[in-house]
């Protein structure tokens, strides 16, 4: 696994820290340690995934949804990591 | 039907499509003669895929202090722009779809931008913050 640089020189999680954890986790199926990791890990997933059907297929309404997907996902990375520098300070 | 309609069909050498694609009229009319392309033209705006995925892969890309985030970030936003002024210049034609695509690329591109550009402040505030407790702690 990488490391994160941030938390290598500070010892602060970064953002994006634990997510391939939970990316392991969510491998072996275990859902909720993978929430509890990271939790922005599954909407990201759901969007990419979401996006790559309608580059294919070209839903009529899209793009929008990938902008709520995405805005939501921003939305729950962000407070994943107030919530977990809160609970691990 | 009206002089600029016809001014506009004279640059456009294809043959199956007539609209102007702002007027109501035209696509009513023209969606008589021609279902398959009533949404804008036939092409693709270049890179408007290439700004879709950069805009939402630029938010997994918040390790190494944010800066490939932020590359990516200004990279999808420079990309959108020079497209979306390619297809300002004539929107008959590209395709609808293809715009929206844009529209939403770009807007994921802002959003990761700003998200890394936090990240990037809370960093150097945190530094700050810890820096100057940890001078204050240390005795001259």
């Amino acid at each position: 696994m990488f490391t994160c640089s941030v938390k290598g020189l500070l010892g602060v999680d970064c953002p994006g820290c634990g997510m391939q954890r939970a990316f392991i986790a969510l491998l072996r199926g275990d859902l909720v340690e993978s929430l509890s990791l990271n939790a922005s890990l599954l909407p990201f997933l759901f969007t990419i995934i979401y996006t790559i059907c309608h580059l294919i297929f070209s839903f009529s309404n899209g793009a929008k949804y990938i902008v709520w997907f995405f805005t939501s996902t921003a939305l729950i990375l962000a407070v994943n990591f107030v919530v977990k520098l809160i609970l691990h300070s | 039907m009206n002089p600029p309609e016809i001014n506009n069909l004279d640059p456009n050498d294809e043959i199956p499509k007539f609209e102007t694609h702002s007027t109501t009229n035209s696509n009513v009319t023209n969606s008589t003669n021609i279902d398959p392309n009533f949404s804008g033209g036939s092409q693709n705006i270049p890179n408007a895929i290439g700004v879709l995925v950069l805009g939402i892969l630029s938010i997994c890309f918040c390790w190494c202090y944010g800066i490939l985030s932020i590359i990516m970030g200004i990279i999808a936003i420079v990309l959108a722009s020079a497209a979306e002024k390619e297809y300002n210049n004539n929107p008959g034609k590209y395709s609808l779809a293809s715009y929206k695509n844009l529209k939403a690329g770009k807007t994921c591109a802002i959003i990761g931008l700003c998200l890394a550009g936090l990240a990037i402040i809370g960093l150097i505030v945190y530094i700050v913050v810890v820096g100057s407790l940890a001078l204050n702690s240390f005795h001259w």
